[in-house]
């Protein structure tokens, strides 16, 4: 007889993409932000804690700053192959913040302390769209908090030194098939945690008009702990996943070289190349704490990637500078496993910007930057969005708009 | 730079922006309609009894006839389809799941209605649960049905034929351009299910009836598909009330007894079965044992037993049945779809589809509804599937298969759940009285 009824709950997390290039951010200062993001080699505003933290010592006295970057992307998905039918992410607006304090202590130590969010955004779905078994609302917040120590050991040389702590905050939430049962359950997964690392940063001053940067990020391996709740019809609640849960995920390493030139009289051009480690990224697991519900593991796969940057800052009176860049953005996800948690695909950023020195000690720089993701049409998945094997064949477009403002005072 | 220059540099930037900002994307196209090859979907019916009409769970309703198998494959190749639609819980006793740990059933007692009596012409689903081979070509209403001959007449009868004839002379005013008739299972399985107590239709009796159906069916000159009769006796009906039980005193495995055609005995392991129904002789209604089955002088009524002398004559005479069916295929040019081979390969290795792993287990299996005789919206695209594969072979066609992992459940979870502490089926008694087959 029925000794025990086996569930066909599709709680697999096989395929979740939490941390993606969507899922990193590195708009984390409006200036930085409308020159493409190509200001290692600069680094000539607080914001430099993140971007290369030797840049710091260009700074005398002391200086503050703080700002936010409001971004609202867009994304929507066409299929599943051959239908066509388009679905389209819910419009979400995120903002994360900066804060940068920095302070020069003699001739050649200089310390700053930042606030930032370096990964991070979300995605959510209609909780009726035909990719509710892959996602309907995934989330990642995170804070880091890095002291940094900065020396000037020649006039043109100086590198910087920094501690990271992070938070982070995951949920993830799915619907779960319960076949072969009426209904369907969701499953509701949230944990948090922290990470530390740390960074370095160099710059090089070979001329007046010539500087050369480098700037080091480490991994970052946040260890999450929380819970696991689902809901769905009375009969079949006991049976679904719940309880303590606890997960490990690791932020790539980010190693970025820039330059930065000034070819004429208040114009500045500035390139950078970031190469990030996604590679770090190829597994996802879950552990349950009660042995009854079996782990989850999920190859990722990352593949290494970069970014190149350029960017631009002209003069255009006294206290007033334009400012605009370009970049490429190459995903780090292969095409079989792209899927709606993260839909991530190559992308060029467009960015404009200004600032505007107020008086002599405060300042305002705003920005923005539109961020175009190729159409990625997958043919290949490997991404089922049942339980058992249903290519998630489709088409994803995306979009975002993100706009940058931030505030400085130096005394 | 020039002031001229630099707002050239300013507004072809901001130019750019706009230019790679619009919505540039690539229009996709509408998926073509598949290839159908020879044959045509535009009249397309069905003729049959339960498992045509899309019954499970003891009732005919609509959000299991959406699944009906009919019905699935003509949403793959966008035909028509109208069925004769019955609000949940449908008509019929639809069976739910009280509870899952214990597992035990309820019937829910609230009715449907029928959705589209007054549609114009005749459904291209004309199935009607619990019709005999005869009632094809001879039933016009309940009155006159096979079953009502035989003292149980079948209101269903009248719902979906509304006076306009038999299933064959409604399918003929449709002019089908292909027809499916899947029609004979009745004819045995009321009798293996009562445990032989009633009786099924002699072989030479079906040859005759399906050879005036088939001559018919060749009469309207059009593509026809035909199935054969599965096994009865794989079916979680047969096969989840094990013929031995654990002694309560001591835990040792010991036989029931049960009334067989030789008397009565202690059962075997392996060669006879026990119905679903036995359940509710075998426990009460809060799942106690109620002792019958455990001496000789208690035994299983003859009613829940499919001994096994009854077993084999029943293998026997789906084998006739299936002969009879084999040769008027082939004499006529029908397709046929051997159910019977796909399924005993089911019942002994399970199936794999589309990642999804099955077997004829009651309900764990996956394939069979809660009536432990018909299948789930998963088992019914699976039997779509090998519909549709000798439709591919036989007329060139293309029509890809069911991707069984997207159909959507179907065994109805009732809100309440009941307390009991039993690991046994608990199915109150009567639940299963009035399955319709």
């Amino acid at each position: 007889m029925l000794k025990k009824i086996k569930l066909f709950v599709f709680i697999a997390l096989m395929s979740n993409q939490i941390f993606g290039g969507g899922f990193q951010i590195n708009e984390h200062g409006a200036k930085a932000m409308s020159m493409a993001g190509a200001f290692t080699a600069l680094a000539n505003d607080p914001s430099a804690l993140f971007f290369n933290g030797a840049g710091i010592t260009q700074l005398k006295g002391t200086h503050l700053m703080f700002g936010a970057t409001l971004i609202s992307p867009k994304a929507s998905f066409r299929g599943v192959a051959p239908e066509i039918t388009e679905y389209k992410m819910k419009d979400q607006l995120f903002n994360p913040i900066n804060l940068y304090a920095t302070h020069q202590l003699n001739d050649w130590l200089y310390l700053g302390f930042a606030v930032n969010n370096q990964y991070g955004l979300g995605t959510e779905w209609d909780n009726n769209w035909i990719g509710r078994f892959l996602a309907v609302k995934t989330d990642l917040k995170t804070f880091y908090f890095t002291p940094t120590m900065a020396i000037k050991f020649f006039d043109n040389f100086s590198m910087s030194f920094g501690l990271v702590y992070a938070t982070g905050e995951v949920t993830i939430n799915r619907n779960a098939q319960i076949v072969p049962f009426t209904g369907e359950a969701n499953v509701d997964l949230k944990g948090t945690g922290h990470a530390t690392g740390f960074n370095i940063g160099a710059l090089y001053k070979a001329s007046e008009n010539f500087s050369l940067g480098l700037s080091v990020r480490s991994e970052n391996t946040f260890v999450l702990n929380g819970s696991a709740t689902s809901t769905g019809p009375n009969a079949i609640v006991p049976l679904l996943p719940k309880g303590d849960i606890s997960s490990k995920l690791t932020t790539p390493l980010n190693v970025t070289f820039g330059a930065a030139l000034k070819p004429m009289c208040g114009l500045t051009v500035t390139g950078d190349f970031q190469y990030i480690g996604w590679s770090s990224y190829d597994k996802l697991t879950v552990d349950f704490a009660d042995a009854k519900y079996e782990d989850l593991s999920a190859n990722r796969d990352y593949q290494n990637t970069f970014i190149a940057r350029l960017g631009a800052e002209y003069n255009l009176f006294s206290g007033f500078d334009l400012r605009g860049g370009i970049f490429f953005d190459k995903n780090p996800v292969k095409d079989e496993m792209v899927e709606p948690t993260l839909p991530d695909a190559n992308r060029i950023g467009l960015n404009i910007g200004v600032g505007y020195k107020i008086t002599d000690n405060i300042s305002v720089d705003l920005s923005y930057l539109f961020l175009r993701f190729n159409e990625r049409t997958v043919t290949n998945s490997q991404v089922s969005y049942t339980k058992g094997f249903a290519p998630f064949n489709g088409t994803y477009n995306s979009s975002a708009n993100l706009f940058g403002l931030d505030f400085s005072y130096n005394f | 730079m020039k002031l001229v220059n630099k707002f050239l540099f300013v507004s072809v930037f901001i130019g750019l922006i706009f230019v790679l900002g619009c919505e540039d994307r690539t229009d996709l196209n509408q998926p073509q309609a598949p290839s159908t090859g020879q044959v045509s979907f535009e009249r397309f019916v069905v003729l049959g009894n339960s498992l045509t009409a899309g019954y499970q769970s003891g009732s005919l309703y609509q959000s299991a006839q959406q699944y009906s198998f009919g019905k699935q494959i003509a949403n793959l190749v966008n035909a028509k389809f109208e069925q004769p639609l019955a609000s949940d819980p449908g008509l019929g006793s639809r069976l739910e799941i009280a509870s899952l740990s214990p597992f035990a059933l309820k019937v829910n007692t609230s009715q449907g209605a029928p959705i589209n009596l007054n549609y114009a012409a005749p459904y291209n689903n004309l199935g009607i649960p619990g019709a005999f081979t005869y009632d094809i070509l001879n039933a016009t209403k309940t009155a006159d049905s096979y079953s009502a001959k035989a003292g149980s007449p079948n209101p269903l009868f009248d719902v979906i034929l509304r006076g306009q004839g038999s299933q064959f002379k409604q399918a003929k005013a449709l002019k089908p351009t292909l027809i499916f008739c899947w029609i004979g299972n009745n004819d045995i399985l009321g009798h293996a299910t009562s445990g032989g107590t009633i009786p099924y239709t002699d072989p030479n009796t079906f040859a005759f009836l399906w050879k005036q159906l088939a001559d018919s069916l060749a009469s309207l000159k059009t593509k026809v598909v035909i199935a054969n009769i599965p096994s009865v006796t794989a079916i979680p009906f047969f096969t989840t009330v094990p013929p031995v039980t654990k002694n309560p005193a001591n835990g040792q495995i010991i036989p029931l007894y049960g009334q067989t055609k030789t008397g009565v005995r202690a059962l075997v392991l392996g060669q006879d079965l026990v119905t679903l129904q036995a359940t509710s002789v075998l426990t009460d209604a809060s799942g106690n044992p109620t002792g019958v089955g455990l001496s000789p002088s208690k035994p299983l009524p003859d009613a829940v037993v499919l001994d096994k002398d009854e077993a084999a004559a029943v293998q026997n005479v789906i084998a006739a049945y299936n002969a009879t069916l084999s040769s008027l295929a082939s004499a006529n040019g029908f397709a046929l779809v051997d159910v019977n081979s796909f399924f005993n390969n089911v019942a002994k290795n399970g199936i794999v589809a589309d990642g999804l792993k099955f077997t004829t287990e009651f309900v764990n299996g996956g394939l069979f509804s809660l009536d432990g005789v018909h299948p789930t919206n998963q088992g019914y695209a699976i039997v779509a599937n090998e519909f549709i594969k000798v439709i591919n072979q036989k007329w060139g066609s293309n029509i890809p298969l069911i991707n069984v992992s997207t159909v959507p459940g179907s065994l109805i979870l009732a809100k309440k759940i009941d307390k009991s502490k039993l690991d046994t089926p608990i199915i109150p008694k009567g639940v299963l009285d009035n399955l319709l087959f």
